[in-house]
């Protein structure tokens, strides 16, 4: 088999108790301390691209207007309409909750119940009546309750926006703080569900902090998947190995690998996202592949070496290094190209996964070999299986002979050209499909959640109800260069244009807007006895500026800190929209595009509109990252990968066989996402990019397999080809297999459906990477006979 | 040869990969907005127009089946349109706006006007003489389609919401603070007249030189059978207290009323009013202008680009576009 192992090889294996000590006690003790100050929470601004011009704007406008965690609280009256005193006081009392929450910005909080949201109505002399709609008395008889409804339904910024226009459901508007307790704010919500709904009201929440909530809701039935993929893996390695070894020292690999990982993300003070605990599943599922690969490599040494257990681990050490190491090497590429993305979060998990694999190198590469050596030498059936491994022919393993069976298939006289053109099509297929992989949610609500869920089920009440709100907002700000420029008619009047531009452009989106503009026009026409044909902005500045001064002496201070600051340098407008899918975004993109290509961005004299900020305006940030880096990583990983694989053997060749089935199965990866419409956004690309360096392994350890073989078998193709087969070949599917099936059982088990597709997207990508593995490679390399494989001596 | 080959296949493959460009959105269909509509006016039962917030022209040529929006070239409030024949006509509004065609509205052009302000309703008789009122009591006056207008003064200082005349010398002028100015010489000179309350008033209709309706704020109806001599308050029996934005009479029995949430029709002169009835709900939305067509067709408009038709002279309403 192999030649003499390497001298540190030998080293390792001479001192393996120190070196068992350092790695599985002080080590490992040292990142159990990194677990325990992990963070789990989400920091929505560590998941914006912190250099974008939006996310700028965001921190600059962000605790004045709000925009990024804003969240809708329907309040919807199961039987008859709001238009009653229990109901209306208990759409009070949530309001009340919310304004007076620690994490609230009270300022903002928008509902009819806030004294800030007045009635305003002319009378003949030019007397205008201006009050709050339920301040300060909550109106209690018929005709206060029809007062109330003239006042509401006659003005377009409660119209729609926070009463139904059936009057069956009132809208609460509140927007919280970043960096907060998400656990905390979501049991707040929660009992005012539990507090306010009866057989008359029922509650609808959404908005991010209420999705963020949600998802950690699901952390006991994550907690549960983790616990059944691991009861699968176990299963799986008892059933292929047959012995208690081959299951407890990768598993004990993996565990020890994950602290270590998770302690590394604990040091480097990552902010582990729930939404992200598949990366360190899909990691820890890694080092159990790698492990089972030298386990198996251990055991086929042993059996040579006849039960020589030091000798048997150190030539396993040596074996593997080169593999192992390119595909530790790959992985590493894979993670460290996502620092590209200008996104703490990504940078982050760029630094710490990065460190992770090359510990994993370590453990996979000295650990497991190290664990084989001391634990007992398995007897009996088990090593006489693997001593028949070079066998081709008589009674097998049905792993075996699945593996000859593809094997033969690839090599036959029909069959090679059948596999290479099989792939083909598959390939020019996938490239075509993937064009149309969206950037970004896909589907309107929650992708993360299944449609039935609760959330999303809130999510289409809210937009069903309510005409005007949408759950998605976007904002435009514009900033004064001097005091008062946000009152100028000509920067109003530009935000009401916008508004129409949106509504002749994008009515099937489009809700309506929340701006200053508003409530000059009402002003406008109160002010003039009622009469209609005055609501408009007026030209004159002075007169807008009046019409403020008189709705700010009816006010208190904070009443008009929605639409601009105290001293009217800075305003905005809200734009409410039903979706933030792709298509939508890219659309409100080439709307603002349009618009101000024939509106001035520059007002002289006055200040600048300035794009954009509120959900859409992140999202759109994140989304522009996204793709920008998502190409990157891509083309990054793939040279890498190419590179690395023409160095270990010094043939540009063999770069290129090996990154083939890579760049097909990333493909096929991205075709599947286009069919169960999951859009690449910041929770998938890590995924998109670890999956890209997963195959390359699969692919090195079948051709230096071939590698070896073709040496002890002096140049004959097809029995190496078929001894690989069943050594090699069954080590890809013993190290797939307990990776795939556990992905493969999130789909069915998790209530979270990102998880569950990216469970199955990692299952279809590890699947046709084993595929790629077991079929297109002896195919290819029986086609091409390739020299850096074996050179025959002239 | 072999390893050519295969290294051709990837370059080949490679090419593709770049197309990995996500799709463009697809162009987006332009939706007509729903502008609030102030005024309304038929020349025939088929062709009528309709005018409204940020320069809105509505035409129809068919009887209102369908409405077409025309290119006014502003984006002014226009609150009042009236047309001498299918394509005479003018809008007016704020800015002050002045917008004459004379092909039916294919192209509207600005008319001069020196005086700046918010200029509110417009009458002609024909296709030479007309008024146009609005803010500060301007009244403005042409003989010659617009070419050249020349101020006309109300005599007060209050904001003239709508101007109607009898027949080429007879007309009236009223506004806020309870105004009424009356004119017997085709506008040259001016009289106020008494109406007896200080209420705004938003419209008036002469159905001759005797016979004259106004309405206005709080619900109020005024009506004179001596050509305002005196004025007398008509109790409508609406029950609530709302602005009446509109009055407009088909012959001397039969009229139409119309203002917020609320449409009432007589066809007895005046003498009793009653809700119309419509087969939209209106409790929260405004009606503002009302107008006949020559024969048997009448037209309201209003809030959010409401049109509705009636057929029976406003005993019956139904939306055309709402």
């Amino acid at each position: 088999m192999t030649p003499e192992a390497p001298v540190w090889a030998k080293a390792a294996v001479r001192f393996r108790w120190p070196l068992l000590f350092i790695i599985g006690v002080v080590l490992t003790g040292l990142f159990l301390y990194g677990v325990s100050i992990m963070s789990v929470n989400v920091v929505l601004e560590d998941m914006f691209p912190f250099g974008h011009p939006f996310v700028k704007l965001h921190k600059e406008f962000g605790s004045q207007f709000g925009g990024a965690s804003t969240t809708l609280i329907e309040v919807k009256a199961t039987k008859g309409d709001i238009f009653n005193n229990a109901f209306l006081q208990k759409v009070k009392g949530i309001t009340d909750a919310i304004v007076f929450h620690d994490d609230a910005y009270s300022l903002l909080t928008a509902s009819i119940s806030e004294r800030k949201m007045k009635y305003m109505r002319g009378y003949s002399g030019g007397r205008v009546e201006m009050d709050g709609i339920m301040w300060p008395k909550i109106p209690d008889t018929e005709k206060e309750f029809k007062f109330m409804k003239e006042n509401l339904y006659t003005n377009p910024l409660y119209n729609g926006v926070l009463v139904s226009e059936d009057g069956t459901a009132a809208l609460i508007i509140g927007e919280f703080k970043e960096g907060i307790d998400y656990k905390n704010l979501f049991n707040f919500f929660m009992g005012l569900k539990e507090k306010y709904e009866d057989e008359t009201t029922s509650l609808h929440m959404i908005g991010k902090p209420v999705l963020l909530g949600w998802i950690y809701s699901y952390w006991p039935e994550m907690m549960v998947i983790f616990a059944v993929s691991i009861g699968i893996m176990m299963a799986l390695l008892l059933l292929f190995f047959r012995i208690w070894q081959g299951m407890v020292i990768p598993i004990l690999t993996a565990l020890v690998s994950s602290v270590w990982g998770l302690g590394i993300l604990g040091f480097v003070g990552v902010n582990l996202s729930p939404l992200l605990f598949v990366l360190p599943f899909l990691v820890g599922a890694r080092a159990l592949g790698q492990s089972v690969q030298m386990a198996q490599r251990y055991y086929e040494e042993l059996d040579v070496l006849q039960g020589n257990r030091v000798d048997a681990a150190s030539r396993a050490m040596g074996a593997l290094f080169i593999p192992g190491f390119s595909a530790v090497l790959t992985d590493m590429a894979g993670f460290s190209v996502c620092y590209l993305a200008k996104i703490l979060l990504m940078q982050q998990l760029a630094i710490s996964l990065t460190i992770w694999m090359l510990a994993i190198f370590v453990l996979t590469g000295i650990f497991t070999p190290l664990l084989c050596c001391v634990f007992p030498s398995p007897k009996g059936k088990f090593m006489k299986s693997v001593h028949e491994e070079h066998e081709v022919t008589g009674k097998h393993h049905l792993v075996d002979g699945i593996n000859l069976w593809l094997t033969r298939l690839a090599i036959g006289k029909k069959g090679n050209w059948g596999v290479i053109a099989t792939f083909t099509i598959l390939y020019v297929f996938s490239v075509i499909q993937t064009t149309r992989v969206p950037v970004g949610d896909p589907t309107a609500g929650s992708p993360i959640l299944w449609p039935d869920s609760v959330y999303n089920g809130d999510y289409a009440e809210i937009n069903r109800t309510f005409k005007k709100a949408g759950a998605d907002n976007y904002m435009v700000f514009f900033r004064g260069i001097e005091e008062f420029a946000s009152k100028d008619p000509k920067v109003l009047k530009t935000f009401e244009r916008l508004d129409r531009y949106m509504r002749a452009h994008m009515a099937d989106v489009y809700g309506g807007d929340s701006c200053l503009y508003n409530v000059v026009r009402k002003l406008n026409k109160e002010m003039h006895d009622g009469n209609p044909i005055w609501e408009f902005v007026p030209d004159e500045e002075a007169l807008c500026t009046s019409m403020l001064f008189l709705f700010q002496s009816k006010s208190v201070p904070g009443d008009l800190d929605r639409y601009a600051d105290p001293r009217f340098y800075n305003t905005n407008t809200l734009m409410f929209f039903k979706d933030h899918t792709e298509e939508t975004i890219d659309r409100i993109r080439a709307s603002m595009t349009n618009f101000f290509d024939t509106n001035p961005k520059v007002l002289d004299g006055l200040g600048e509109y300035l794009l954009a900020g509120g959900v859409i305006g992140m999202e759109t940030a994140v989304n522009e990252e996204i793709a920008m880096t998502h190409t990157k990583v891509n083309a990054y990983v793939l040279t890498a990968v190419f590179t690395m694989c023409a160095l270990a053997y010094r043939s540009l060749l063999a770069g290129f066989i090996l990154i083939v089935p890579l760049l097909l199965a990333t493909l096929l990866t991205f075709v599947y996402m286009s069919f169960a419409q999951i859009g690449m956004t910041i929770n998938t690309l890590p995924v998109s990019a670890v999956g890209v360096g997963v195959g390359v392994n699969f692919g090195l350890y079948i051709f230096s397999r071939m590698k070896e073989e073709m040496k002890i078998n002096e140049g004959n193709w097809t029995q190496s080809l078929m001894i690989t087969a069943r050594t090699a070949s069954k080590g890809v599917v013993y190290t797939a297999l307990p990776m795939i099936l556990p992905c493969m059982a999130w789909y069915g088990m998790s209530s979270l459906k990102f998880q569950a597709q990216m469970g199955l997207l990692l299952g279809v990508l590890l699947t046709f990477n084993m595929l790629a593995a077991l079929i297109l490679h002896p195919a290819v390399i029986y086609r091409l006979k390739p020299k850096f494989i074996y050179k025959p001596n002239k | 040869m072999k390893q050519k080959t295969i290294l051709s296949v990837f370059l080949f493959l490679v090419v593709f990969f770049p197309l990995m460009a996500p799709l463009g959105a697809e162009p987006d269909k332009l939706t007509p907005l729903k502008d609030n509509l102030f005024s309304i006016d038929f020349v025939s039962e088929t062709h009528g127009w309709a005018v409204g917030y940020w320069g809105s022209i509505l035409h129809t040529v068919n009887g209102g089946e369908n409405w077409a929006l025309q290119d006014s070239g502003t984006e002014k409030v226009l609150t009042s349109v009236d047309f001498v024949d299918e394509n005479q006509g003018w809008a007016v509004g704020y800015g002050p706006t002045i917008l004459h065609t004379a092909d039916g509205g294919k192209t509207w052009t600005q008319q001069d006007t020196a005086e700046d302000v918010f200029l509110t309703s417009v009458c002609f008789m024909d296709a030479k003489k007309g008024w146009v009122v609005g803010e500060w009591g301007t009244v403005l006056y042409t003989e010659d389609g617009g070419a050249t207008w020349s101020m006309q003064s109300a005599g007060v200082d209050a904001v003239l919401y709508d101007v109607a005349f009898a027949d080429a010398l007879n007309g009236w002028a009223v506004g806020e603070f309870g105004t009424i100015s009356a004119t017997v010489d085709g506008g040259k000179t001016w009289t106020p007249q008494a109406s007896g309350v200080e209420n705004v008033f938003f419209s008036c209709h002469a159905v001759d030189t005797q016979n004259v309706w106004i309405t206005g704020i709080d619900a109020i109806v005024l009506h004179t059978r001596d050509g305002g001599v005196t004025w007398e308050q008509v109790d409508t029996g609406i029950g609530k207290v709302i602005p009446f934005y509109e009055i407009e009479f088909r012959n001397e029995q039969r009229g139409v009323l119309c203002g917020q949430g609320a449409v009432l029709y007589t066809d007895d002169g005046g003498a009793t009013w009653r809700p119309s009835l419509t087969d939209t709900p209106m409790d929260y939305i405004w009606l503002y202008g009302v107008g006949f067509s020559p024969l048997k067709g009448s037209w309201m408009v209003g809030e959010k680009g409401a049109i509705f038709k009636s057929v029976n002279d406003g005993k019956g309403w139904q939306a055309v576009q709402y």
